[in-house]
């Protein structure tokens, strides 16, 4: 048996993708108002569930035409504005008053681990008591075989549409969100204000709009996330938010938390490796032993490992190591 | 119309909210330490009672009575179970297998129950490891991120508790059931039960009032040492720190020694609640139902509804927030059924209990955010304690220095 | 008519009181040093001008129209710039970007044209827009944060201790070209410094703090040639 085959491949790289989604938006609202969003992957899970309810209501009904194909840019976009919206409601109606109020990092902290809470439980509601026209029963409904399965003749192999879409849109919006924060003006204002509010004021920015922005911002990359991520969930409960938060922390915080490109790259590293590694250790002690252990169930300890190794190694992440000093050390040395 | 037996049951369950709001309080009120991961914690205690302390029985009987396990192999039911497994094997990995659990926790039960010594033993090894556990637990937790800011302990609690509740105890079955539930010893002897027994209110169990009787002096005891520390020179650090950012950088090192020995404290006390939860309301354990919502969301609400760092305070906020979680679970049903069978959602006694929950749960955050909001001081704001001078903060602090090196 | 006048001054941060009874005047297209030891509030003066710092009672004119409780943007947009003593240039973004920032609320055709000023005026930004500020020295860093001053035409700099930190040469070289902004563009200055010898010979006025209150008011030559004075309170001989 190969230590690892395609398929995981490509799966490792869409969860990788989804999850450096997830950390740049995590790490976005960060580095603009100090607050770590708890509710975050909750936020993710709004997407998965309006990308379920559009398959519910309308979407099975068409299968088998080509329309059907649009579910791949009707979903995303409409759960990435529901979830932006309500990112950005969060922060102006709830966050920012509180701020204003003198709640500190902590108390921020947790209002946001309360909404966290009270959004999964209405999002638990809302699966619960909507009737579903085509899959039965919404809560814990599982999309996966509603999704568009496509050949690829050069590695032979079935791929669901949404893992091969993930890398790509993430790899567009990536080098988009590049072109953004570094060409137009008021891409280089959120970079300012990130690095110095007082001095960006004094200039004339508008410093809450860029902060509002830059939740609305996350949300929509969570929920674009999210949406994509519905094809990927055993079924859809969002309870998995509360795991799955833990995971969007470890790339972050492997990231840096001060960094868009060090956030991209740790929720690359955190996802890639949830999925390979438990893959790769089973497959090697199968190759040894000739017997199975089961630790898949057990892949999300990866993202506590990763935070305990980062926190007590590198606590600034990624961002903080001198890549430049390092580079060059590695250069005199081979 | 209630029955005095769920009274006495729902004091109890009280009474076990205000031991571990009391232990958030002394971490996350007096020390400043967030932490997210209050369900771990608890949780351990209750690993304590069950999956390990049954592992101490078993051992302890087996030595009074060296054919235990032997017999355990050839005796039915448990020898479908245990077969040719080694006597490690069986303290090890059956105990906790449901076909074996089931029948041995009763049977070690009766015995520790016919022997005075050996409940005493018992009793006093739960009480042991809870601590134990809680406390290195505590330490092994906030180790990581002890030194950083307050919101990466925070994430780091967080991260520990859903991964090791969650993902380890909740999944991996032999350490204390995984999947499925263990059930708990009841370490009290039969005579005290039988005598207990024939004074108490006909429905009442002696073990319900036993385990009363435990959360009500742990409970007492808890408040009694956590208004000791607060106002010790150690709570006058402890809130100077809390309050002031200069410290932080100028005694780091100081800072990480105190806040380890706060965690290691703040999570023994949380583990004894554990304990007592499981001794009193809810003898069977599983991982599963130590959710962050019940044990780490719940108290932080009533935490900050009573008023951060004022131990009267907090437990008035628990007591305000448990009844008022229970009157919506006793009173709102009859309103969703109304309200459900209105907008044509068919209505089974699943949807209610969910329907009961998530409105629990989110009147609960919403409260959160509203006193933050509206009064972040909470019911009975914190007592205003005169700010230390910088020189008399100098001294303490070299003081503690001295102490723990 | 004085392009800015303080009378009576009173100012402080909340509770802590700084400044006492501080006035002083300033014409078009002077220099005026305010030195003293460390501490004394002569940043806390900046601050309080600027509408930064909290004002308890004084008066603050700039043309003959009162200025004293306009908020800092809106006295930026009438003409008058402050330099904070550090964090003045972002330094994650490039000389081109800061410049930019500068320009923020400008047209897109003045501020192009502006930029295009500044970069004739300090050529040496020229061959640095690429670079994240970071990168630059000290000096270089100073320039740029001037530039991005000049780029709003202010009429009145206020700079808090520019040379702090920089080589001996390159404080001389900068004072230099502080003093061209007036030489060349026209530009009233205040200037904070630590380096008291260097600003004063430089200056026209000279204002004199110790401990928020005025010592010495005058002619900038006057301060330097008091020995008492300037040995006592400036460590001059
Ligand atoms: N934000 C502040 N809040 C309270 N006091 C301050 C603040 N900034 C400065 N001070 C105090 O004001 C006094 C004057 O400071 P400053 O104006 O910076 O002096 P200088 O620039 O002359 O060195 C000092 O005692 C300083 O501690
Ligand atoms: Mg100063």
């Amino acid at each position: 048996m190969p230590i690892l085959s395609i398929d995981f491949l490509i799966n490792g790289l869409a969860s990788g993708a989804a999850l450096a989604l997830l950390c740049l938006g995590l790490t976005l609202t960060y580095m603009t108002t100090r607050v770590p969003n708890f509710a975050h992957a909750t936020i993710a899970v709004v997407g998965a569930v309006v990308t379920l309810l559009l398959l519910d209501w309308v979407y099975i009904g068409l299968r088998g035409g080509a329309v059907y194909y649009t579910l791949y840019i009707v979903a995303p976009i409409l759960s990435a504005l529901i979830a932006g919206l309500l990112a950005l409601t969060i922060y102006i109606a709830i966050l920012r008053p509180l701020s204003k109020k003198g709640i500190g990092i902590i108390g921020l902290m947790i209002a946001t681990f309360a909404l966290d809470i009270i959004i999964n439980n209405i999002l638990t509601l809302i699966l619960h008591l909507t009737p579903s026209k085509y899959i039965g029963k919404l809560i814990g409904a599982s999309v996966k075989g509603y999704g568009v399965l496509v050949y690829i003749p050069i590695l032979d192999v079935n791929i669901y549409l949404s893992r091969l879409l993930l890398p790509i849109i993430a790899v567009i919006l990536t080098i988009s969100l590049h072109l953004y924060m570094t060409r137009t003006k008021f891409g280089i204002a959120m970079r300012a204000s990130i690095e110095n509010p007082q001095l960006a004021k004094a200039l004339g920015i508008n410093v809450d709009l860029v902060y509002a922005i830059s939740w609305f911002l996350s949300g929509s990359l969570a929920g674009l996330a999210g949406s994509f991520l519905a094809f990927e969930f055993p079924g859809i409960n969002p309870a998995i938010a509360y795991l799955y938060i833990v995971s969007i922390f470890a790339g972050s915080i492997l990231g840096g938390l001060s960094s868009m490109y060090g956030a991209l790259a740790g929720g690359l590293v955190v996802g890639v490796s949830e999925v390979l590694i438990p893959v790769m250790i089973q497959n090697i002690y199968y190759t040894i032993t000739g017997s199975i252990i089961d630790i898949i169930r057990y892949q999300k300890f990866i993202s506590l490992l990763i935070i305990i190794i980062v926190l007590l190694v590198a606590p600034q992440g990624l961002a903080g190591v001198s890549w430049r000093n390092l580079l060059a050390r590695v250069v005199r040395v081979g | 119309m209630v029955e005095l037996p769920i009274i006495l049951m729902e004091l109890a369950n009280m009474l076990v909210f205000i031991i571990v709001v009391l232990a958030l309080n002394l971490m996350a009120g007096y020390a400043g330490i967030p932490n997210l991961g209050m369900a771990l914690f608890v949780y351990i205690g209750a690993f304590a009672v069950a999956g390990l302390s049954v592992r101490f029985a078993i051992i302890l009987v087996n030595i009074l009575n060296p054919d235990f396990i032997e017999m355990m192999r050839v005796t039915p039911p448990y020898k479908y179970a245990v077969g040719e497994s080694s006597i490690l094997d069986i303290i090890l990995f059956k105990v906790t297998d449901p076909a074996v659990n089931r029948h041995l926790v009763p049977e070690l039960n009766s015995i520790i129950g016919d022997s005075i010594p050996l409940s005493i033993m018992i009793l006093t090894f739960i009480l042991a490891s809870a601590i134990a556990l809680g406390a290195t637990l505590g330490l092994i937790v906030s180790f990581t991120a002890v030194r950083l800011r307050e919101d990466y302990l925070a994430i780091v609690l967080l991260a520990f508790s859903e991964m090791l509740v969650q993902v380890f105890f909740a999944q991996v079955d032999w350490v204390a059931g995984g999947r499925y539930n263990t059930w708990a010893l009841t370490p009290w002897p039969q005579k005290l039960s039988q005598s207990l027994g024939n004074l108490l209110p006909s429905g009442v169990k002696p073990e319900l009032f036993i385990g009363l009787i435990v959360a009500i002096i742990l409970a007492i005891t808890t408040l009694i040492y956590t208004e000791r520390i607060a106002n010790s020179p150690m709570g006058r650090v402890l809130r100077a720190m809390r309050d002031d950012d200069l410290a932080l950088t100028s005694y780091g090192r100081d800072i990480a020694k105190i806040r380890l020995k706060v965690m290691m404290v703040g999570s023994s006390i949380a583990a004894l609640a554990g304990v007592v939860y499981v001794l009193s309301v809810q003898p069977v354990v599983k991982a599963t139902d130590y959710t962050r919502v019940t044990w780490t969301f719940i108290p932080w609400a009533m935490m900050i509804l009573g008023g951060i760092a004022n131990n009267w305070g907090v437990i008035i906020g628990a007591v305000i927030v448990y009844i008022g979680r229970k009157l919506i679970e006793i009173l709102a049903p009859p309103a969703f059924t109304t309200i459900l069978s209105l907008i044509g959602v068919e209505v089974t006694g699943a949807t209610i209990d969910i329907v009961k929950a998530v409105t629990v749960n989110i009147l609960v955050g919403v409260i959160i955010i509203l006193v933050l909001y509206l009064k972040p001081e909470g019911i009975v704001p914190e007592k205003p304690s005169k700010t230390l001078p910088r020189k008399t903060l100098n001294s303490l602090i070299e003081k503690f220095r001295g102490s723990s090196s | 008519m004085s392009l800015l006048t303080v009378e009576g001054l009173n100012a402080g941060y909340g509770k802590f009181h700084i400044l006492f009874d501080i006035s002083l005047n300033i014409e078009e297209k002077e220099i005026l040093a305010i030195v003293g030891p460390n501490g004394s509030g002569k940043s806390t003066l900046l601050k309080a001008i600027t509408g930064i710092a909290d004002v308890y009672s004084g008066r603050i004119t700039f043309k003959g129209s009162d200025i004293t409780r306009l908020p800092p943007h809106v006295k930026a947009r009438m003409g008058l710039a402050y330099l904070p003593q550090t964090n003045n240039v972002f330094t994650n973004l490039s000389v081109w970007e800061n410049l930019k920032m500068a320009a923020y609320t400008l047209d897109e055709s003045i501020a192009r044209d502006r930029i295009e000023e500044v970069l004739s005026y300090y050529p040496m930004l020229r061959s640095r827009l690429g670079f994240k500020a970071r990168s630059l020295s000290g000096g270089e860093r100073q320039i740029l944060a001037l530039a991005m001053t000049l780029i709003r035409k202010p009429e009145i700099i206020m700079l808090d201790e520019p040379t702090a930190n920089l080589a001996p040469i390159i404080a001389k070289d900068l004072l230099k070209k502080i003093q061209a902004l007036r030489e060349d563009l026209g530009k009233t200055i205040i200037l904070v410094e630590q380096n008291a010898k260097a600003a004063l010979e430089i200056s026209d006025k000279a204002l004199l703090l110790v401990s928020g209150r005025i010592e010495y008011s005058g002619f900038a030559s006057k301060l330097l040639a008091d020995t008492e004075l300037s040995r006592k309170y400036l460590g001059l001989r």
